[in-house]
C-alpha cells in the first residue's frame, strides 16, 4: 500500500502525527504549484496552509478513489481558483511577476551566491514565461512539468478529458519554446570544434 | 515533427528543472499552529442501510411447470 494512503488512513482516525508527516511531504510541492499559479503571490503562503486545513478537515472522507496526491492537488487548485475569482470581484489587479523582494530574501539563504543568483534567474525566467500563458494552460503544464503528475491524474483534477489536457500541454509547450530560449540555449550541449 | 519533439523535450526538461524556492521562514510552525486550532477530521459515517423489503415467498416451481417451460 502506498506511503501516501497509509498515512491518509491514519491521519482519518485522528492520528495528527500522520497529517503532520503528510504536511511535511507536501508542503514545498504545494508552495511551489500556487507560486507559480498565483504569479508569485505574497498570499502564497496562506493559500498553502488553507489548502493543507481543508485537507484536513476532510481527510476523513478521503476514499482512496484517487491517490492523495492527486486528492491534495486538486484541492490546491480549487483554494487557488476561489482566491483568483475574489480577486477579480474586488478588481485587485493580479501580480504579472514573481515577486523581486521574495527572490532577493531568498538569496540570502543559499549556499553559494553564484548559484543562487543564478537558480533564481532561472527560475524568475520560467516564472514570467508561465505567467504569460492562460490560466489554464498555465495550470495544466505546471501540473504535468513542474509538479510531474500523470495525465490521468490532471483529468481528475481539472474534469477536462485526457486527450483536452495532452493536446493543451503540447500546444502550451510550443507557446513557451520562444520565451524559454535564454535558458534552452544555456542548457543546449555544446558542440565541440 | 523532430522539430516539435525536440521542443516538447527541451521546454519539459526546462521546467521539471525549475529550481524550488524555500518556504517561507517559519511556515511549517505557522501551518502547524493553524492545525492545532482544528478539530480532528470528521470520520466518513456510512450511511444506514434502507430496511431491504422482504421477498415474498413464492411457491417453488413444481417439477411439471419446470419442464413445461424447458420444453418451450
Amino acid at each position: 500500500v502506498d506511503v501516501d494512503e497509509t498515512l491518509a488512513a491514519k491521519a482519518a482516525r485522528g492520528n495528527r502525527e500522520a497529517f503532520d508527516e503528510l504536511v511535511n511531504r507536501y508542503q514545498s510541492r504545494m508552495f511551489q504549484l500556487v507560486r507559480i499559479l498565483t504569479s508569485g503571490d505574497a498570499e502564497a503562503e496562506d493559500l498553502v496552509q488553507d489548502t493543507f486545513v481543508r485537507a484536513y478537515r476532510a481527510v476523513g472522507q478521503f476514499r482512496g478513489d484517487s491517490t492523495f496526491r492527486t486528492w491534495l492537488h486538486r484541492i490546491a487548485v480549487n483554494v487557488v481558483r476561489s482566491h483568483a475569482a475574489r480577486r477579480n470581484s474586488r478588481g485587485r489587479p493580479r501580480s504579472v511577476e514573481a515577486d523581486a523582494a521574495d527572490d532577493d530574501a531568498a538569496v540570502g539563504r543559499l549556499a553559494s551566491h553564484e548559484d543562487l543568483e543564478d537558480a533564481v534567474v532561472r527560475r524568475r525566467t520560467i516564472d514570467q514565461a508561465l505567467a504569460r500563458l492562460p490560466p489554464e494552460m498555465r495550470l495544466l503544464i505546471t501540473l504535468r512539468d513542474v509538479q510531474g503528475l500523470e495525465y490521468r491524474e490532471i483529468a481528475v483534477i481539472t474534469g477536462l478529458p485526457i486527450g483536452t489536457v495532452e493536446s493543451r500541454i503540447f500546444r502550451g509547450r510550443r507557446r513557451l519554446r520562444p520565451m524559454l530560449a535564454p535558458l534552452l540555449e544555456r542548457s543546449a550541449p555544446r558542440r565541440e570544434k | 515533427m523532430a522539430a516539435d519533439d525536440d521542443t516538447q523535450d527541451a521546454v519539459r526538461r526546462i521546467l521539471n528543472e525549475r529550481p524550488p524556492e524555500d518556504l517561507p521562514p517559519g511556515a511549517e510552525a505557522r501551518l502547524r499552529q493553524r492545525l492545532d486550532q482544528e478539530p480532528p477530521p470528521a470520520r466518513r459515517v456510512a450511511a444506514p442501510r434502507a430496511a431491504r423489503p422482504r421477498k415474498k415467498k413464492t411457491a417453488s416451481r413444481t417439477k411439471a411447470a419446470r419442464s413445461r417451460s424447458s420444453r418451450r
